[in-house]
């Protein structure tokens, strides 16, 4: 066996060792929350510095009880109140 | 109704847009568009991190990879339509990572596991199998660059130029480190090829 054709079964067998199986739909999903958890909390974030500025300039006493209970939601709630999910 | 809105306003909707558009969606005030992003190439990240840490620390290690590339983001080159280049280079940062801290060494596990009998439907398994040997023996023998290189292509089904980016090398490095890695296999194969040729005369 020469050249190309040797090539092509190197390839065909190292393809062949390197299969895996897909994996767990739970796995996927739970690497998913976890982006989505940094995502909320980024979002979040960024609603409080603008509501913190609002809040400055116009006094909005109500906004920080807001973050707090926002900070306490769980993945799945953060991502249902940034209307996403899966 | 989002979507008929984005097509109204001639903006892709996130299924269809490019990864790179994606990107910079999440980068510029929609950080979930993010999220299409991973969902395109979870599978393929899994099966990279599961081939070279195993099954299990893979599934530890995706979150990681989604993480590391969200909070890099800001960095990605929207010229790349394509994200895999960079994310596979994401993944093998959290790879290098994971095997210092687990002292596992920098071996792909895959190349470690005995394949039992990936060719069902070849009559000439015996020999396929001791191929297989051959072929792993070689891969483990070549340096670790050019294997890596080696690997991105065959396992990852990405280009030379692709591996390179993953690498941080330029592409024409990629291309020597391929050339030589398969010249190296062909040289044992074709030397193992005619030992067992001799034996059998």
């Amino acid at each position: 066996m020469r050249g190309e054709s040797a090539d092509a079964v190197t390839s065909e067998v190292l393809r062949a060792i390197g299969a895996t199986r897909p994996p767990e739909p739970g796995v996927l999903a739970d690497a998913r929350e976890a982006l989505w958890s940094m995502i909320a909390s980024e979002m979040l974030g960024a609603g409080s510095e603008s509501a913190a500025s609002r809040g400055a300039a116009g006094g909005e006493g109500g906004r920080a009880t807001t973050r707090r209970r926002e900070a306490g939601r769980t993945p799945d709630e953060h991502k249902r109140a940034l209307g996403g999910g899966d | 109704m989002a979507d008929v809105g984005l097509a109204r306003s001639g903006v892709e909707p996130d299924d269809v847009a490019p990864d790179g558009v994606l990107i910079e969606r999440s980068a510029r005030g929609r950080p979930d568009a993010f999220v299409e992003v991973a969902r395109r190439h979870e599978v393929a990240m899994h099966g990279y991190l599961a081939r070279r840490a195993g099954r299990q620390a893979a599934d530890d290690l995706l979150a990681e990879v989604w993480l590391r590339a969200f909070a890099a983001r800001g960095g990605y080159d929207t010229r790349y339509a394509d994200a895999r280049p960079w994310l596979y280079g994401i993944a093998r940062n959290v790879l290098r990572e994971h095997w210092r801290t687990t002292s596992a060494g920098d071996e792909p596990t895959a190349l470690d596991e005995t394949r039992v009998d990936p060719w069902a439907g070849i009559d000439d398994r015996l020999d396929s199998a001791e191929r297989a040997k051959a072929v792993v023996s070689a891969v483990r023998a070549l340096p670790t660059a050019e294997r890596e290189v080696l690997l991105l292509v065959a396992w990852e089904q990405l280009t030379p130029a692709e591996a390179a980016k993953v690498l941080g090398v330029p592409p024409g490095t990629a291309r020597s480190r391929l050339h030589r890695a398969r010249a190296t296999l062909r040289q044992v194969l074709s030397e193992r090829d005619g030992d067992q040729a001799g034996e059998s005369i």
